[in-house]
C-alpha cells in the first residue's frame, strides 16, 4: 500500500512539479529555496502521518 | 529518471533503497547520514556542491520522522536543543560560505573530499578507542561483581567520562544545568562551541554533521548516548532547514532528488529510532564506528576514479 501510494506520488510531483521547479530555480532562487523547504518539511510529516495510519491498520487487523 | 536542477540521471529505486538505508541509521544513531548518504549520491554522479545542499534538504525531512519517535520516548532535551541550534546556524552559514569560495576553484571536490575522509576516519578511531575501552572495563566489573551488575537497555556509561567532568568544570559563565540530560551546570559557551563546530562542518561537508556532534555530545558533554541522539536529530531539524535554505538560495540543492530520498527515508527512521530502546549506549557506539569508515572508502572510491 505504502509503495503503491508513494509511486502515484511521485509520478505526480514529477508530472506536475518537475519544470515549475527548474523554472523557480533558474529564475527565482529565493522563492525556490523557500518552497524547497516547505515542501521536504510537509512530505515528511505527510509521510509519518500517513506511516502512523498504516501501523494503526496493521494492529487493528493483528487484534482481529 | 533525470533530474534538471542537478542535471543528473538518477534510478529513483537508488534513491529510495539510500534513503531508507540512512533513515534506519540516522534514527538509530541519532545521525543525519550524510556520511553514507553524501558519498553515495557523488559517486553515483551528483556533483559535490549538489550533495551537500540536497542531503541537507532530506535530512530535514528525515529527522522529523526520527525526532517526533524519540520524543515519544523521552530521549530529547529540548533546552539543550534550543540552546545549541543558536551555535550551529552560526556554523551551518560559515561552513556553506566557505563552499562559495570554493566554488570559485576547481579544488572543490579535492577539498571536501579530503576533508570528509579525514574527519570520518578520526571519528572512527576515537569511537573505537573509547568504546572497545569501555566495554571491557564492563567485563572486567562483571566478572568482579557477579550478576548483579548486569547491564539494561538505556544504561550507559564511558571511558572518557572524565573528559566530560573535566568540560562541566570549566569556569566561564554564563552556566545552565540540564536536568533531562543530568548535567548538573555547564558553561553556555562550551555547548555553543561544540555545536558551532558542528554545524560547521555541517554546511561545509553536508548533512547534519551529526557524526561529530553526537560524539562531541557524549564525550564533551556528557550527555547520555540515548539523549544524544533524540536531542541531536532535534536539533538537525532547526539547523538543517537553514542549511537547506542557504544552500538553496546559492543554488546548491535539487529538491526532487531529495523528495524521493525522503520516501525510503520516512520509514527507514521510524524503525531505526524504535531499534535505540533495545541496546544500551555502549553497544549502540560500537555498532555506530564501521560506518564512518564505509562512508570513507565511498569516497576515496569517487576520488580515485576521478568521476568529476
Amino acid at each position: 500500500m505504502y509503495a503503491g501510494v508513494t509511486l502515484l506520488y511521485m509520478v505526480l510531483v514529477f508530472h506536475f512539479l518537475g519544470g515549475w521547479l527548474y523554472e523557480l530555480y533558474r529564475h527565482r532562487p529565493g522563492l525556490y529555496a523557500w518552497i524547497a523547504l516547505g515542501l521536504i518539511v510537509g512530505q515528511a510529516l505527510s509521510l509519518e502521518l500517513f506511516v502512523r495510519f498504516l501501523f494503526t491498520l496493521i494492529h487493528v487487523e493483528v487484534e482481529d | 529518471m533525470w533530474f534538471q536542477v542537478s542535471s543528473v540521471h538518477l534510478q529513483p529505486w537508488f534513491l529510495i533503497l539510500l534513503g531508507l538505508v540512512v533513515g534506519v541509521l540516522g534514527g538509530f544513531f541519532g545521525v543525519g547520514g550524510s556520511f553514507l548518504a553524501g558519498p553515495a549520491l557523488f559517486a553515483a554522479g551528483v556533483p559535490m556542491h549538489f550533495v551537500v545542499g540536497t542531503d541537507l534538504a532530506h535530512i530535514v525531512g528525515k529527522s522529523i520522522v526520527a525526532a517526533q519517535k524519540h520524543r515519544t520516548m523521552g530521549n530529547v532535551d529540548m533546552k539543550l536543543g534550543i540552546i545549541m541550534t543558536l551555535g550551529t546556524i552560526a556554523g551551518v552559514e560559515t561552513g556553506a560560505q566557505f563552499i562559495q569560495q570554493l566554488k570559485r576553484t576547481p579544488y572543490l571536490n579535492l577539498t571536501v573530499g579530503i576533508a570528509f575522509v579525514a574527519i570520518l576516519l578520526g571519528i572512527s578511531a576515537f569511537m573505537s578507542l573509547e568504546t572497545f575501552r569501555t566495554l571491557r572495563q564492563r567485563t572486567a566489573k562483571k566478572t568482579s561483581k557477579s550478576r548483579s551488575a548486569k547491564p539494561r537497555a538505556g544504561q550507559d556509561h564511558s571511558a572518557f567520562a572524565a573528559i566530560a567532568k573535566a568540560v562541566h568544570r570549566i569556569k566561564f559563565p554564563p552556566y545552565v544545568s540540564l536536568p533531562v540530560s543530568g548535567v548538573r551546570r555547564i558553561s553556555l559557551w562550551i555547548i555553543l562551541l561544540v555545536a558551532f563546530m558542528g554545524g560547521l562542518f555541517s554546511g561545509f561537508l553536508g548533512g547534519g554533521a551529526g557524526y561529530i556532534r553526537m560524539p562531541a555530545m557524549v564525550y564533551l558533554l556528557g550527555i547520555p548516548t540515548h539523549v544524544a541522539v533524540g536531542t541531536d536529530l532535534f536539533e538537525i531539524i532547526i539547523s538543517a532547514g537553514y542549511g537547506t535554505l542557504s544552500h538553496a538560495f546559492k543554488g546548491n540543492v535539487d529538491i526532487m532528488i531529495a523528495l524521493v530520498m525522503n520516501i525510503g527515508s520516512a520509514i527507514g527512521a521510524r524503525a531505526g529510532a524504535a531499534g535505540t530502546q533495545y541496546f544500551v549506549g555502549p553497544r549502540i557506539r560500537l555498532a555506530f564506528i564501521p560506518l564512518p569508515l564505509i562512508g570513507a572508502a565511498l569516497m576515496i572510491h569517487s576520488l580515485m576514479t576521478h568521476r568529476h
